[in-house]
């Protein structure tokens, strides 16, 4: 199960998840960007991924386009950091 | 005279002629009007003219025999324009059979017959004496006779004596053959199409009821039986809905289960409506167990019957009870926002179906509880498969220390009291084991033990854990999901590390403890739960309530029945035996043979203080068994020294210098940020760690607000 809340202002976008980023979870993650944040270019845009538990491939894949698209990652716990290195290693490849 | 004969009998012999002719003239006039008209009061009306004029008679009138029933009907009857008298008989009227009667001598002997003044005053018969009164002096009754059968009579009266001759009575017993012929017709005619109407509305019902019988075998969903019921039931009855209402037990009312109107401009009540037993006419129904026709409101006899009062609502209904095996399941009902919009055959048709209806009906509750009951046993095997693969699984309690003997007899007191228990001990002490005895040893051992960890949930996923949510509640609620105290409802839930449940949910937790009742996220139906709550944590909620960390009214509602489950370190007697159990666990589960554990390792064992417990132990023992390779268990004693510090006093010097930076650092923080711990602003993101990691630091550390100073 997976909750997304965001906070925006003048500068910056947060979308926060808290739980597990899997499965339908992901296509969930894909809507509300694509419906909220799709043609957002100028602000600063900020994924919260401190309350996340974990995330499967689907959502390394999907983090690491958000990423490539000027998404910045921001994780706390050892499993999430580690995750959120290898995404930005391999956005930065691709 | 002679002279006069002649031309006077020449004169009498034209006049007969011409009177037989006349006669001849109107009987064949009588047979062209039978061949053009179907209907036989309307022949008799357009005949009677013609009688009149033959027989100067002042009234005729047709009866008709049924041998089969013995009854005798006044069918027709025309009065001439002069006579003015009320005749004892009207049309339509039954006349009762009495032999004495001039028709009953005409029907049995099948001849004309002439009464006349002097006779009918001999005849006793109410009818005849109220005849003559009437002024009716003389009566010609021929018989209508047709392929041998009587099937009535035609009577002519009159107001003067002797009015009938033989010739009239000739004359009208022609005429009545000729009515005869042509109401044998007709009569046969109207048992044709009598016939043929019994054979559709057979049709018509079979054709129902096989309707019916399909939608009861092929719907196992309430509303789609009822709908499908409501589309069969309109092709007969101008219906404008359908509904069933269903008998609660607990309340004693009717509720609206139901109520699907086939146009969607019609009003109606919303389904869930309940109905009380008294003075309303479902509840009656529902209490004789009988059908009942209600044509239009009557709020005298049923002064509880308000569906009528809304525009658009319902004036007339048809009832029939819903009985299956003998059991009154609640009431089926035809609606419609028309007066007397019902008959009483569309009655018996209703209760003929609500058997058939009442089958359907318990079959689509039994299966909606099975549907119920499976969705909660796939919930209960996803949740405990979950379980079974997580957490440990101890077999049984062990330890024989006084200090854990105390524990265990608190354990055996509270458990089979349905109170809330507050476990208070350290990580790894086994406060989920000891849960788990409190519920073997209630009476809720049946049902399940649902455990929940605060601390491991995101903050902003725990309200809909506990309580479930509704699909789209939130952006990421893709479906319904039940909750923990749903999962748990008859049973035990477990809610470990209760500290850290945030203080905007306390109140929510709170209101489930006293009420047993919650809302689901995302809905407003309030879902009751009889839960008995074990609660567990390592932190000092009395010291959190100072602190404003956690309030107190739920404190008091969670430390009803407080048990503190001593550390490791201080039941130090129950080591040897842990040890022994762990060793004999997990040799067997890696196919290994320990048989001894050397007293030198067995001391370094018990003199260890183990700061994470017995989990601490268990994973130590684990590691031994791994390395150990003869029958001694290896114990890599050299770890078993003190690494890690006791917990440090607020003011201890001996703390390693890494922990005084640490401690320093969080210090300096916190006094930043004002002891804001949580939040955008709160030390706990300043330091780059989730608050609840700060504050288990803060606690190993000794970090309070008064050791600051």
């Amino acid at each position: 199960m997976m909750k997304i809340t965001s906070e925006s202002n003048d500068k910056s976008i947060t979308v926060k998840l808290e739980g597990a980023l899997t499965r339908d979870w992901v296509k969930e993650l894909l809507l509300f960007w694509q419906e909220s944040f799709i043609c957002e270019k100028k602000r600063y845009r900020q994924i919260d991924l401190r309350n996340v538990t974990f995330i499967d491939a689907e959502g390394k894949a999907l983090l690491t386009l958000l990423y490539q698209n000027g998404a910045e990652l921001l994780a706390d716990s050892l499993l999430i950091k580690a995750i959120v290195e290898e995404i930005k290693l391999k956005g930065k490849k691709e | 005279m002679n002279n006069l004969g002649p031309p006077l009998q020449e004169s009498a012999l034209t006049e007969e002629l011409s009177r037989k002719f006349n006669q001849m003239k109107l009987l064949l006039e009588i047979a062209n009007k039978i061949t053009s008209h179907l209907d036989m009061r309307e022949l008799f009306k357009v005949i009677a003219e013609t009688i009149y004029q033959i027989t100067g008679c002042d009234a005729a009138g047709m009866t008709l025999y049924d041998a089969e029933k013995e009854t005798l009907q006044a069918y027709a009857l025309e009065l001439k324009a002069e006579f003015k008298a009320t005749p004892p008989v009207q049309e339509g009227m039954s006349i009762p059979i009495d032999n004495e009667l001039p028709l009953m001598k005409v029907l049995h002997s099948q001849q004309t017959v002439i009464v006349n003044y002097q006779e009918l005053k001999t005849i006793k018969s109410p009818l005849i004496k109220k005849t003559i009164e009437d002024g009716i002096k003389s009566i010609c009754s021929a018989p209508l006779a047709s392929r041998g059968k009587v099937l009535g009579t035609v009577n002519i009266v009159s107001t003067t004596e002797n009015a009938f001759t033989q010739e009239d009575a000739l004359l009208l017993t022609q005429i009545a053959s000729q009515i005869a012929i042509a109401l044998d017709n007709a009569l046969n005619f109207d048992r044709a199409r009598q016939a043929e109407q019994q054979v559709a509305s057979e049709r018509d019902r079979w054709r129902l009821l096989l309707d019916i019988n399909n939608a009861v075998v092929s719907h196992l969903d309430l509303k789609d039986l009822v709908k499908s019921i409501g589309i069969s039931l309109s092709k007969l009855i101008p219906l404008e809905a359908v509904g069933i209402a269903l008998y609660e037990k607990e309340h004693n009312h009717l509720r609206l289960f139901v109520n699907n109107y086939s146009s969607p401009d019609s009003k109606g009540f919303d389904e869930g409506k309940t109905f009380p037993l008294e003075g309303t006419p479902g509840g009656l129904v529902y209490t004789s167990g009988k059908p009942f026709l209600l044509k239009k409101p009557d709020p005298e006899r049923f002064p509880a019957d308000d569906m009528h009062l809304l525009p658009g609502g319902r004036q007339s209904c048809c009832l029939a009870p819903l009985i299956s095996h003998g059991r009154k399941l609640g009431v089926i009902g035809l609606i419609s926002t028309k007066q007397n919009a019902f008959t009483e055959t569309n009655l018996e048709l209703l209760n003929h179906i609500s058997s058939q209806v009442a089958i359907a009906v318990e079959n689509a509750l039994a299966y909606r509880e099975i549907e119920i009951l499976k969705n909660k046993l796939t919930q209960e095997k996803l949740y405990l498969e979950e379980e079974l693969n997580s957490s440990w699984n101890f077999e049984q309690i062990i330890g024989t220390s006084p200090t854990f003997k105390r524990v265990l007899k608190q354990v055996e007191t509270v458990a089979p009291i349905d109170s809330t228990v507050l476990l208070y001990g350290e990580t790894g002490t086994g406060k989920e084991i000891i849960a788990r005895a409190i519920h073997n040893l209630s009476t809720r051992r049946e049902r399940t033990l649902v455990k929940l960890n605060c601390a491991a949930i995101p903050s902003g996923l725990l309200e809909s854990e506990l309580f479930g949510h509704e699909k789209g509640a939130f952006t990421g609620a893709i479906a319904q999901r039940a909750g923990r105290f749903e999962l748990a409802n008859k049973g035990t839930l477990l809610l470990d590390e209760v500290g850290e449940i945030p203080l905007e949910l306390q109140p929510k937790l709170l209101r489930v403890l006293q009420e047993q009742e919650f809302e689901r996220l995302g809905s407003t139906r309030t879902q009751r739960v009889d839960v008995r709550l074990v609660a567990a944590t390592n932190r000092n909620l009395a010291q959190m309530v100072e602190n404003n960390e956690f309030r107190s009214d739920l404190y008091y509602r969670l430390n009803v029945f407080p048990i503190n489950i001593p550390p490791l370190r201080e039941r130090q007697e129950d080591i040897p035996l842990l040890v022994s159990y762990f060793a004999s666990k997990f040799a067997n589960r890696m196919r290994k043979k320990i048989e001894t554990i050397s007293s030198e390792s067995m001391a370094a064992l018990t003199k260890y203080h183990w700061p994470g417990n017995i989990r601490e132990l268990e994973n130590f023992i684990e590691r031994a068994i791994i390395l150990t390779s003869g029958l001694e268990l290896q114990i890599p004693i050299t770890e078993l020294k003190p690494k890690i510090p006791e917990i440090p006093l607020p003011t201890a010097k001996k703390a390693s210098t890494l922990e005084n930076v640490e401690r320093d650092h969080i210090l300096r923080v916190l006094r930043e940020t004002n002891w804001v711990v949580s939040g955008p602003t709160g030390a706990a993101v300043r330091l780059g760690m989730k608050r609840s990691t700060l504050q288990s630091k803060m606690q190993k550390l000794g970090i309070t607000r008064q050791s600051s100073f």
